[in-house]
């Protein structure tokens, strides 16, 4: 299975699906101007991978903002991982919030309380 | 002939511009858009904001907070086909407080102002549900949509906020009516 890889835009996240590695990362703004268009390539990347996945998989969502539908969109992405670590195979998804983004940081919780699926909220590091 | 003609013939050149100011300077505004959203036009607009947020030195949160409302009010006055959006962005002493002007049809004010009473009345415990249901699968009760904007908007707007919504309604005539809705955040 091939790798997705989706350069950023400034309005769209980079998005890397590395199914060699088991490594996903989500990072940068999401306010696509057809959230639907721009996420479903990507779900169907993830029922592709889920009929194979590796036994470990680490997904990093490092998003700057994002617009409500965008929202829904992220938790369909999410409710795909959820199917694989239902299955055995475990995912580990790490949410990184800027310490001064609360908006963010609730949002990650919302996915906690949403999904049975391991989500660590981070603070990311200041550079 | 017509008795404004005069009126048109004889104002003077640029008369517009002296009120605007006034008004913009009275009302503590800070930047106002009207005119078409589009994300190129989100994304220009918060670059624009960080710049200001930046020389003003204003504390991190806050301006994350007022970044986050900018975003989603912005979703407010997108796919409108009944007219451009107005954005105000205001910087009063304690507070900013951003605000989506846009036209609703004027037979779903009823519905909205229910809506925006209703989400008013919420606690933050219950906004978090409920957005959290509507996030997830929509809700019997709820509709996806009041008066062409979405709930989920409305309600994540009310949450970020932390504060009551504002609004106030322009009937305009039978088919439109102009929706102001802001969201304010405090400076503390």
């Amino acid at each position: 299975m091939e790798a997705l890889r989706i350069e950023s835009t400034h309005k769209t996240p980079r998005v890397i699906l590395d199914p060699e590695n088991g490594i996903f990362e989500f990072s940068g703004r999401s306010i696509p101007e057809d959230a639907v268009s721009f996420y479903s390539p990507i779900l169907d990347w993830l029922d592709q991978y889920a009929k194979k996945p590796l036994a470990l998989t680490h997904v990093r969502f490092d998003l700057e903002y994002f617009n409500t539908s965008s929202s829904k969109n992220i938790l369909e992405v999410l409710k795909r991982l959820e199917s694989i670590h239902a299955s055995g195979h475990e995912v580990r998804v790490t949410w990184y919030y800027d310490e001064d983004d609360e908006d963010m940081e609730e949002t990650g919780q919302d996915y906690q309380a949403l999904l049975n699926l391991p989500i660590e909220l981070s603070v990311k590091v200041q550079s | 002939m017509i008795a404004s003609q005069p009126e048109l013939v004889y104002e003077p050149p640029l008369a517009y511009s002296y009120p605007l100011y006034r008004n913009m300077l009275d009302n503590s505004v800070l930047f106002i858009y009207h005119g078409p959203i589009t994300p190129d036009l989100v994304v220009d607009v918060l670059a624009l904001l960080e710049h200001k947020l930046d020389d003003s030195k204003e504390d991190r949160r806050v301006g994350k907070k007022l970044f986050n409302i900018m975003v989603e009010s912005f979703v407010l006055g997108e796919d409108n086909q009944r007219s451009h959006a107005l954005m105000v962005l205001r910087q009063l002493p304690y507070m900013y407080t951003v605000s989506m002007g846009r036209r609703i049809p004027s037979n779903s004010v009823y519905q909205v102002k229910a809506f925006l009473d209703w989400v008013n009345m919420l606690s933050a415990d219950q906004l978090r549900e409920t957005y959290q249901t509507l996030l997830e699968s929509g809700s019997p009760d709820i509709p996806a949509y009041v008066g062409e904007i979405p709930s989920i908007s409305i309600l994540d707007l009310a949450r970020k906020s932390g504060e009551k919504l504002h609004y106030f309604f322009e009937y305009l005539d039978d088919e439109d009516t102009f929706l102001s809705l802001e969201a304010r955040i405090h400076k503390t």
